[in-house]
C-alpha cells in the first residue's frame, strides 16, 4: 500500500468514517479516536459554555453525532468545528438549547468571521461590524464596530 | 549552527497568559507561539507586542510536514507571514502528518517508518524552506499511540534520515520520548543515543497522563521527573539553545510554571 493510502485510510478511520486499515491494532486506533473525538469536545465546551450547560446529559451524544457527521477544517478547526454545531442547534426543539446556540455563535462572531467554503483560512479574525441580541445571561443588545481590535458595547434592554 | 541564539528557558504562549508572559518577561528566556493561532492583523499585532517584551520563536502544527498529498500552499504562505511579521530565529514543525484524503485529524498522526515517508517529509520540507527563504528549521519527534506497519528502520533511524536528507535540526520533545518508551517498551536513553544530539537545538518539556492503559502526551500535568531526568543526561551532551515548558489545558498558576522554568534554566546553566 502507498503512503498515500496509508495515510486516506488511517485519516478516515481516525475520523471514525473507516474501519482501521489493515496491519494495525484495531484496539488501539479505537482509542485514538476515542481520545480525537473527546478533544473536539473539549474544544467545543470551551467555546459553547452556554450550549452545553443547556443540552446537560444529551451534550455527549449530540456532540458524538456531529463529530461522526462533520469534518472541521481550517487553520482554526476547533472554531470551525464549534460554528458548525452551533449552527445546527440553532433550530433545536428545544428553545432553551436553540438560545444558548444563539448566543455562544454571537460570542464567536464578535470575534471570527467564517466562511465554510474557504480552506486553511476559512476562520479569520473579524474586521466587520455586528448588532445582535443576547439572552444570556440577561437581555443584551451587542455592538461590535467595524475594524480589528474594534470596541464592543453590551446595552442591557429591558 | 553557531549563528542561532542561545535563548534559555521559556513557555509555550497561551492567549490567557498574555499579561503575565509581560509581567514576568525577565523571568522568561523566550516564548514559543503558534503561528496557526493567528488569523488576522490583530493576532499579528499581539505577537509583535509579546516580542517587544520577550524573544518570540515559532512552531507550527498544522502544515503535515509528512503528508502524501504534498503541502497545503494556503497554509505555507501563511506561517511566511507571521514568519516576516515575527522575525524568529527559527521555525519548528513536526515529523508527522494531520490531514489526508480531505479529512482534518485535529491531531499528529504517525508516519510509517520507511524509505517512502522519508522521501514524502523531505520533499515537503524542501517547500517550506523555500518558502521561509534561509530561517533555519527544526523538526520535532512525536508521540505515537500505535506504531504503523512496514517499519523499514527504527524510530532513531526514522528521525536521523530526515534530518540528514533535509539539513534540518532537531526539537526533541522529551516528553514524546517518556511516552513512547513507556508505550512502546524502550529505554529512552538508548534511544536517545541513537539520535544525532549534535543537531538539537530546542527541547520541550510536558505532562501527561494515563488513560485506557497508556500514556497520554495531554500537556495538562507539570514535568514529570523522568523528564527532567532525561533533560539532565542531554544537555551536556549536545548544544541546546532553548527549552520550553508546553501546557494546553488545565493551566495552572502561571507561578507554578515559572518554578518549571526556573528548574529547565538550572540545567541549562549547570551544563554551561
Amino acid at each position: 500500500m502507498s503512503l498515500r493510502d496509508v495515510q486516506n485510510r488511517l485519516a478516515a478511520s481516525l475520523a471514525g468514517r473507516e474501519p482501521a486499515p489493515a496491519g494495525l491494532d484495531e484496539g488501539a486506533v479505537e482509542r485514538a479516536r476515542r481520545s480525537l473525538e473527546a478533544k473536539r469536545r473539549r474544544a467545543a465546551s470551551h467555546l459553547l459554555p452556554r450550549l452545553r450547560n443547556a443540552m446537560g446529559d444529551g451534550w455527549l451524544a449530540r456532540f458524538r453525532e456531529h463529530a461522526a457527521r462533520y469534518n472541521p477544517a481550517g487553520l482554526l478547526h476547533h472554531v470551525d468545528d464549534a460554528w458548525e454545531l452551533a449552527e445546527e442547534l440553532l433550530r433545536h426543539p428545544d428553545a432553551q438549547v436553540a438560545c444558548a446556540a444563539h448566543d455562544d455563535l454571537v460570542v464567536l462572531r464578535l470575534r471570527y468571521e467564517r466562511d465554510r467554503r474557504a480552506g486553511a483560512e476559512r476562520i479569520r479574525e473579524r474586521r466587520g461590524p455586528i448588532v445582535a441580541l443576547m439572552s444570556t445571561p440577561a437581555r443584551l443588545l451587542v455592538v461590535r464596530m467595524p475594524g480589528p481590535d474594534a470596541k464592543v458595547w453590551y446595552l442591557k434592554v429591558w | 549552527m553557531a549563528d542561532l541564539p542561545f535563548l534559555g528557558a521559556g513557555v509555550s504562549y497561551r492567549d490567557a497568559w498574555r499579561w503575565e508572559v509581560i509581567r514576568h518577561r525577565d523571568d522568561l528566556g523566550v516564548v514559543e507561539c503558534i503561528p496557526d493561532d493567528v488569523t488576522g492583523a490583530a493576532g499579528l499585532r499581539e505577537l509583535v507586542l509579546i516580542r517587544q517584551a520577550v524573544p518570540v520563536i515559532l512552531h507550527g502544527i498544522g502544515l503535515s510536514l509528512g503528508s502524501a498529498e504534498g503541502l497545503d500552499p494556503e497554509r505555507v504562505r501563511h506561517v511566511a507571514r507571521v514568519v516576516e511579521a515575527v522575525e524568529p530565529p527559527w521555525f519548528s514543525e513536526h515529523i508527522a502528518f494531520t490531514r489526508a484524503g480531505g479529512v482534518e485529524i485535529g491531531h499528529l498522526a504517525p508516519l510509517p517508518f520507511t524509505r517512502e515517508a522519508v522521501a514524502a517529509v523531505a520533499a515537503n520540507v524542501r517547500e517550506l524552506q523555500a518558502a521561509l527563504t534561509g530561517l533555519p528549521l527544526l523538526l520535532e519527534n512525536i508521540a505515537y499511540p500505535f506504531p504503523l506497519p512496514g517499519a523499514e528502520m527504527t524510530e532513531a533511524g526514522f528521525v536521523r534520515a530526515i534530518l540528514e536528507e533535509t539539513g534540518a535540526f532537531l526539537l526533541l520533545d522529551l516528553e514524546n520520548v517518556h511516552a513512547n518508551a513507556l508505550n512502546h517498551g524502550y529505554d529512552p536513553i538508548d534511544y536517545l543515543e541513537s539520535l544525532p544530539l549534535d543537531r538539537v537545538i530546542e527541547i520541550h518539556l510536558a505532562g501527561g497522563l494515563w488513560q485506557e492503559g497508556q500514556y497520554m502526551d495531554t500537556h495538562t500535568r507539570s514535568v514529570p521527573e523522568e523528564s527532567w531526568k532525561l533533560l539532565e543526561w542531554l544537555v551536556p551532551r549536545s548544544d541546546v539553545r532553548a527549552v520550553i515548558i508546553e501546557r494546553d489545558d488545565d493551566l495552572p498558576p502561571f507561578g507554578d510554571l515559572l518554578a518549571e522554568v526556573r528548574r529547565a534554566e538550572g540545567c541549562l546553566r549547570v551544563a554551561s
